[in-house]
């Protein structure tokens, strides 16, 4: 174990500079602030927090470095934080025990593209619009689009199992990822084979699918591609209450018309459609995009919730798809809206400044929490949610929310929530207050507490309770077994800090 | 201190979902998030609160920038109040930093040439960077007589060609007030004083001929006149001139050495601070022979090609260089025409690796018109 007291940590940046070169290592106490935060919002809220800072930030160009890296980290009980765009929204990649912030960001070349097979072979450390870039150029596209795809990696997808806008058709990150290479916390370099299926024992690669980089540092991906869609068309149809969906609803009348509209879209996926894109809004989400796009409840038969659904590819398929949502819609008596709303939403949908201000503004927070859950219990966990949200918002808070990722057995819930205090002091203390309330009427209710955020620091205690003893004695044995010593991403998955 | 105007800008920076990031030239080529716009709004901030200490490490931290705004084109608050600029913040920071006694070594190097020779690149004055033509003034920047030669001398043969009142300085301008440069680079360290006084030199002379624009080829010197105070004179890119004086002119055609497949790369001052996008295409298409693709990233988006002045990481700009190259093979060109001295030179120092020549649209247009 290294002595930093000592100056231990001076042996280490003078091993690492010879390893990987003397300016791909710093200790330079803005390089340490630089990486000392992410966004998730308590790091927002506080800019220039020093708690969260590594000792050293090192930037290694391939993975023959990364090994380097991890070797020297290894002697020394040194953490490691595999650092990707920093994008992340729950603390995953910041540094609680100090250590090295391993910033993949140089290792962002596309090695492969398999044009034949529809397979790409990327560095980790690629950012998401810089991939798509280069496959559409090639007509081909992952169809994995996230709304952070400007400042997100390839590596921290996996890290924290992302879901794109177009999850409904391409599927979740853990869906296109066909193989993984990953530099273990001995040096080690597991690579998995790229194959469409295989029966050969456990799939060794899905291990780091949602690990946070706390077994392995996933250094290349090799992900399916599929041709950039020939066309996409866009539809929406708002939802009115009516008193059948408020009894539905448990007499909430905010809920009802949102709970038509999940209700259509469950009716689309279980009867074998998979639109693009789809997206179902609460009166309080909907009523503001509805105004974006110049169109008022009174002009839209009273227009509560709404539903954006985007079909891509192939003219049939994208005809079939919407001629089904038109027909459940109005089996729901859906007001069909035109693709207006829809194509409004994708005009600004990088827009985050709504979230940005709620985290910004003076004595406000707020967050994006996102949850999953079959389609029996959706429902439940909204109507719980919102209300354990709006209560411990208090008075001057805000609950919002939307479906966007869809599944034949389920979706998610992106529960959105502001919240003035009076004082940012004030507002930190209420924002776990917040997300205990809203997570613990989740699980209460049968969801999931992260879909697609993962965990981080923001959902440890949630996450904990969700797994449950056998399940977090079963991580922990895992994280024994793969990083005795602890180096990897420590805090964070149930392990210790 | 000059940060305390962008206090607006610099909060919504440095708390940001970074949406520029993918476009980040300057960590695409170093992987530094340090130097990411969202991490320099936070330092400036914090310089700017008193909660962080000037230092020599910050003025390296402002100091590897390319101030090519392409992450303020793909800004999240694009056209909004207070949309952030990193160009901009960051050269305020770099003057507060000077002010403060954290010049970096750039700056230190280029105040001593400027105050020794009147320019950054320690060239001094040339009467023949200087044409008038009745109420028009064409200035070839030192930057342009120090990076690419060629360029200047293509510009003054166009002038005495396409201009029929073109002629030299009137005998009565002593050597010594002929301005160099017009002080982009000093205002890119942060000198501003240095600026303003070449800037101001220029601005000045023209005032005394009667000048009523000013034409450059440099998009930088065009930037740093209008952030310095232009007096009124209208401001001119070569290529602006260009497409109005041959609109009326015959077509030419190119010589072998220019019939090729050509991409027009824009350069960050001209396209995106400028807002010439247009001119350098009509010029080239002008051109017989020429077959003009556009790159990938092209226009307001277009992929910077590198630094300007006093850049220190050599690697990085390479790779910069080399992330334009690359589209430019893609896009199968045999021939870069660029519109900035800085692009020529950033590619000049790639291309040969491509097989690709790089030329500037007046060294084109000028072989055309022999």
């Amino acid at each position: 174990m290294i002595d930093v007291a000592s100056g231990g940590l001076t042996a280490i940046r003078e091993a690492l500079a010879g390893a990987l070169g003397s300016t791909r290592v710093s200790d330079r106490p803005l390089d340490r602030l630089a990486y000392g935060h992410d966004t998730w919002p308590l790091a927002l809220k506080a800019p220039g927090e020093t708690r969260w800072q590594p000792d050293l930030v090192a930037w290694p160009g391939s993975v023959e470095d990364v090994v380097a890296v991890v070797q020297i980290a290894a002697g020394a009980g040194l953490p490691i934080v595999p650092v990707g765009g920093l994008s992340g929204i729950v603390g995953g990649a910041l540094a609680v025990r100090g250590g090295i912030a391993l910033d993949l960001l140089s290792m962002n070349r596309v090695l492969d593209i398999d044009e034949i097979s529809g397979l790409v072979r990327v560095e980790a450390g690629i950012l998401g619009a810089n991939l798509e870039d280069a496959l559409a150029a090639r007509g081909l596209t992952t169809g994995h689009l996230p709304q952070s795809i400007h400042s997100s990696t390839v590596g921290g997808w996996i890290a924290h199992r992302a879901a794109g806008i177009a999850s409904t058709k391409y599927g979740k990150i853990e869906t296109i990822v066909r193989g993984v290479r990953v530099v273990l916390a001995d040096g080690s370099v597991l690579e998995t084979s790229a194959v469409p299926a295989s029966a050969n024992g456990p799939m060794l690669h899905t291990l780091f699918f949602g690990a946070e980089g706390t077994l392995g540092i996933v250094a290349e991906a090799t992900l399916a591609v599929e041709p950039l869609p020939i066309e996409r068309r866009w539809v929406a149809y708002g939802f009115a209450d009516d008193a059948a969906s408020r009894s539905a609803a448990s007499g909430d009348p905010a809920a009802a018309a949102f709970l038509r509209s999940l209700e259509v879209v469950r009716r689309v996926l279980r009867r074998g459609y998979r639109p693009a894109i789809v997206r179902a809004y609460d009166p309080a989400e909907a009523g503001p995009l509805l105004a974006r796009a110049g169109l008022d409840p009174d002009a839209t038969h009273g227009t509560r919730a709404l539903l954006i659904v985007g079909a891509e590819g192939e003219s049939p398929l994208v005809e079939a798809e919407l001629a089904a949502v038109a027909r459940e819609a109005a089996d729901a008596n859906g007001t069909d809206l035109g693709p207006g709303p829809a194509e409004t939403w994708s005009a600004h949908r990088f827009d985050t400044s709504w979230l940005l201000g709620a985290v910004r503004g003076s004595g406000s927070i707020g967050d994006a929490l996102e949850v999953a859950a079959s389609w029996r219990r959706l429902p439940g966990v909204y109507v719980a949610m919102r209300a354990a949200m709006r209560e411990a918002c208090g008075p001057d808070g805000a609950v919002i929310a939307h479906l966007s990722h869809a599944y034949p057995d389920g979706g998610n819930l992106y529960m959105i929530f502001r919240t003035e205090q009076g004082s940012d002091r004030a507002a930190i203390e209420r924002y776990p207050a917040v997300v205990d309330a809203a997570l613990g009427a989740c699980l209460a209710a049968g969801g999931t507490v992260s879909h697609h955020h993962g965990i981080g620091l923001g959902k440890t205690r949630w996450f904990e309770r969700e797994v449950g003893p056998v399940g977090l004695s079963v991580i922990r044995r895992q994280k024994a077994a793969l990083d005795p010593a602890g180096i990897l991403n420590p805090g964070k998955l149930g392990g210790a800090a | 201190m000059r940060l305390a105007a962008f206090a607006d800008e610099l909060d919504l920076c440095a708390r940001c979902h970074e949406q520029c990031l993918f476009s980040s030239t300057v960590v695409l080529a170093t992987g530094r998030h340090t130097l990411a716009p969202s991490r320099k709004a936070l330092l400036a901030d914090l310089l700017r609160r008193g909660d962080l200490a000037p230092t020599g490490e910050l003025a390296e931290v402002f100091e590897l920038g390319i101030g090519s705004g392409v992450e303020h084109e793909h800004c999240l608050y694009a056209g909004r109040p207070a949309w952030p600029d990193e160009t901009r913040f960051s050269r305020a920071a770099r003057a507060d930093l000077v002010d403060l006694g954290f010049p970096s070594i750039a700056a230190v190097e280029a105040a001593a040439r400027i105050d020794a020779t009147g320019d950054p690149f320690g060239l001094g004055a040339d009467p023949g960077a200087l044409i008038v033509t009745g109420t028009t003034l064409f200035f070839t920047d030192a930057a342009t007589r120090a990076l690419a030669a060629d360029v200047g001398a293509a510009l003054r043969r166009l002038v005495l060609e396409l201009e029929p009142l073109a002629g030299p300085l009137p005998s009565t301008i002593e050597p010594v007030e002929l301005p160099s440069s017009a002080g982009f680079e000093a205002l890119e360290l942060g000198l501003e004083a240095h600026a303003r006084r070449l800037a101001g030199a220029l601005i000045d002379l023209a005032r005394r001929l009667g000048i009523a624009r000013i034409v450059s080829e440099s998009p930088e010197a065009l930037v740093a006149l209008r952030e310095l105070g232009a007096g009124g004179l209208s401001l001119v890119h070569a290529s602006e001139w260009l497409a109005a004086a041959l609109s009326a002119a015959s077509p030419a055609a190119a010589p072998p050495e220019v019939a090729r497949i050509a991409v027009l790369h824009d350069s960050a001052r001209l396209g995106r601070y400028l807002g010439v996008l247009d001119a350098p295409r009509q010029v080239l298409d002008s051109i017989a022979g020429v077959e003009r693709r556009e790159l990938r990233h092209s226009r307001a988006g277009a992929t910077p090609s590198g630094p300007t002045f006093g850049f220190p990481d050599a690697d990085a700009a390479r790779a910069m260089a080399d992330r334009l190259l690359d589209e430019a093979v893609a896009a199968g060109a045999e021939l870069i025409v660029t519109s900035s001295p800085y692009d020529r030179r950033n590619l000049t120092v790639v291309a040969g690796r491509a097989g690709i020549d790089v030329r500037d649209l007046l060294e084109i247009v000028a072989a055309a018109h022999p």
